[in-house]
């Protein structure tokens, strides 16, 4: 009798574990879906919104300034009368180019010095990783400024800027990533068979640690976005006439009290693309997380 | 005959550690014979598997000679180890589940394996490897090909590492507890596969395990290790009827018994008079 009872409690308590574990699969799943579809949307306005009028951007003049938003103008227009929907397409545009580019240059670096620090000698490891210790702590603005200072604002400069920032970020996961795959007998029986250090490390190991490295750079493209945005606001990113999303921040400022709307378009369209990759980086993480999926299993 | 392998005054101790894992161990190995290492863990038996396959982690002092085809390969660098490893000299590992990695379809890394090796196009080491999941047991090998660590049973896991490990036909394959990590059932089928694998390619095995009925069914000779030091070595006849040592004895007493009644389990653990009582009181095997 006891042991009937005993038994349906341990299958209640085993039911209400997998419906737990089954409710966080779905909710990240969730999380991952709504963030692609922000990020699509942003995607989607900055390539079809500039197909239709190119030079609207830039068009000053085109219609009166200030306009609120309305049928003419779905955002309404800027103090100099150009149409801020146009303005935050290309916007957009930029952001995205520069922010994907800045973080494939970190995983690519960041990803490679991470292998190499988890696979060589305790020397070489502590000697990338005391550099990268360096590198990390400049806070991330003040390296990218000093890096614009440097080289001069453009594209490529805004890319190499962040990428540098973001380098030591993705080493140290992918580092951390890799020491647990070492320790994975595969690996010893790759190495038992015959082969090859640089096999082992691109078949069996890289491929093994990438998990935390997608998050992780899902992350990373939402602060790619905000430290994009940040530089244009200081004057360091794209020069103007070229649109981007902290210069209309920073140009709308003086308009704040009288045109809400100004400032509010392109601090929205940030919190729209970044809280669109944050998400997806987050349900990601949860998603990849293998404990949870051993539990959800 | 010559040996084929040849182990001489062997002693392995890792980086920090006060005492060697493994002390003075010497045995060794006629081409086409298959010789047990048993002993409780942390006896050193998995060091000495390591060690003779190179995989000891750096900073660890090794003592000693191992002669393969003699040729030392012992303190060697790993360029002049890699050629000879898988091809002349493989493993069986412990845990199939996680032997295998779990990025890439098993038929991929048979192919790989195969073609890292051998001058091997690519559709013939496809079929190659299909011939090898066949020969392991697997059904339908052409589908399996394609299948993930995860998606096959420990059983099946073992049977594509068994078929890795004696691939490319090697002359000394080192398993390390090839069966203690599947269920009883599926035992004696893996192990009766490795014997008739190993029978048909004439390799020599040193068979790593814990498991006296292992030894009695599979090999010709064992050795016997504790606290990293052979105890006894000898025909397996002789260690299973006339154990010298107190040690094997008290080992083959607390191996369970299908035919004996049930009673306390005699253990090797306890202290020397507790052993001593209960082997009194229960006689032995």
């Amino acid at each position: 009798m006891t042991l009937e009872v005993d038994t349906s409690q341990v299958k209640v308590a085993a039911v209400e574990r997998s419906r737990v574990s089954l409710r966080s699969t779905l909710a990240s799943r969730v999380e991952v879906i709504v963030g692609g579809v922000l990020v699509l949307v942003a995607v989607l306005i900055a390539i079809i919104i500039p197909m239709i009028d190119p030079a609207a951007s830039t068009a000053v003049g085109a219609a009166p300034s200030l306009v609120p938003p309305g049928l003419l103008n779905l955002l309404g227009t800027d103090q100099l009368g150009r149409d801020q929907l146009a303005r935050v397409a290309v916007g957009y545009g930029i952001s995205l180019t520069i922010a994907v580019g800045a973080v494939l240059l970190s995983v690519v670096v960041g990803g490679l010095l991470g292998l190499l620090a988890a696979t060589a000698t305790s020397a070489i490891d502590g000697l990338i990783m005391r550099i990268l210790d360096v590198v990390m702590a400049f806070p991330a603005l003040l390296l990218a400024i000093v890096v614009v200072a440097l080289f001069g604002a453009g594209t490529e400069v805004l890319m190499l800027a962040i990428g540098i920032t973001f380098v030591p970020i993705v080493a140290r996961v992918t580092r951390a990533a890799a020491l647990e795959t070492t320790r994975q007998p595969y690996i010893e029986a790759a190495m038992a068979r015959g082969a090859r250090r640089g096999r082992v490390i691109f078949r069996h190991i890289a491929p093994n640690s990438l998990g935390p490295v997608v998050v992780q750079a899902s992350i990373l493209i939402a602060i790619a976005i905000m430290l994009e945005a940040s530089l244009s606001f200081v004057g360091l990113g794209v020069q103007p006439p070229t649109p981007s999303l902290g210069l209309m921040l920073s140009t709308g400022r003086d308009f704040m009290v009288s045109d809400p709307w100004i400032v509010a378009v392109p601090a929205i369209a940030i919190l729209e693309i970044v809280l669109g990759f944050t998400l997806i980086g987050d349900g990601l993480q949860t998603w990849l997380d293998p404990k949870k999926r051993a539990i959800a299993r | 005959m010559t040996d084929l392998l040849k182990v001489q005054a062997l002693s392995v101790r890792y980086a920090g550690a006060l005492r060697p894992s493994i002390a003075d161990v010497s045995f060794s190995l006629a081409a086409g014979e298959v010789v047990g290492v048993v002993g409780e863990s942390g006896s050193g038996k998995t060091t000495l598997g390591l060690a003779l396959l190179g995989l000891l982690p750096q900073g660890t002092k090794v003592h000693g000679s191992a002669l393969f085809e003699r040729a030392e390969i012992l303190g060697v660098s790993e360029r002049e180890l890699r050629p000879l490893r898988g091809t002349l000299l493989s493993t069986i590992v412990q845990n199939p589940a996680t032997a295998l990695n779990p990025s890439f379809s098993v038929g991929s890394q048979i192919v790989a394996l195969l073609r890292r090796h051998r001058t091997l196009s690519k559709s013939g080491a496809r079929s190659l490897a299909i011939e090898w999941l066949d020969r392991v047991g697997i059904s339908e090998p052409e589908k399996r090909m394609g299948s993930y660590s995860h998606q096959l049973s420990g059983g099946m896991n073992q049977r594509v590492v068994i078929a890795m490990a004696l691939a490319l036909s090697p002359r000394l394959v080192i398993a390390d507890e090839p069966t203690s990590a599947l269920d009883v059932t599926v035992q004696a089928a893996i192990l009766r596969l490795i014997t008739e694998l190993i029978d048909d390619s004439g390799s020599s095995m040193v068979l790593i395990t814990h498991d006296l009925g292992v030894v009695a069914q599979m090999c010709s000779r064992v050795i016997v290790m504790k606290d990293g030091a052979v105890v006894e070595a000898g025909e397996v006849d002789q260690i299973f009827h006339a154990p010298r040592s107190d040690y094997t004895q008290h080992l083959l007493a607390s191996q369970p018994s299908h035919s004996a009644p049930a009673k306390p389990m005699p253990t090797v653990s306890a202290s020397e008079a507790a052993v001593a009582k209960s082997t009194e009181e229960h006689g032995h095997g």
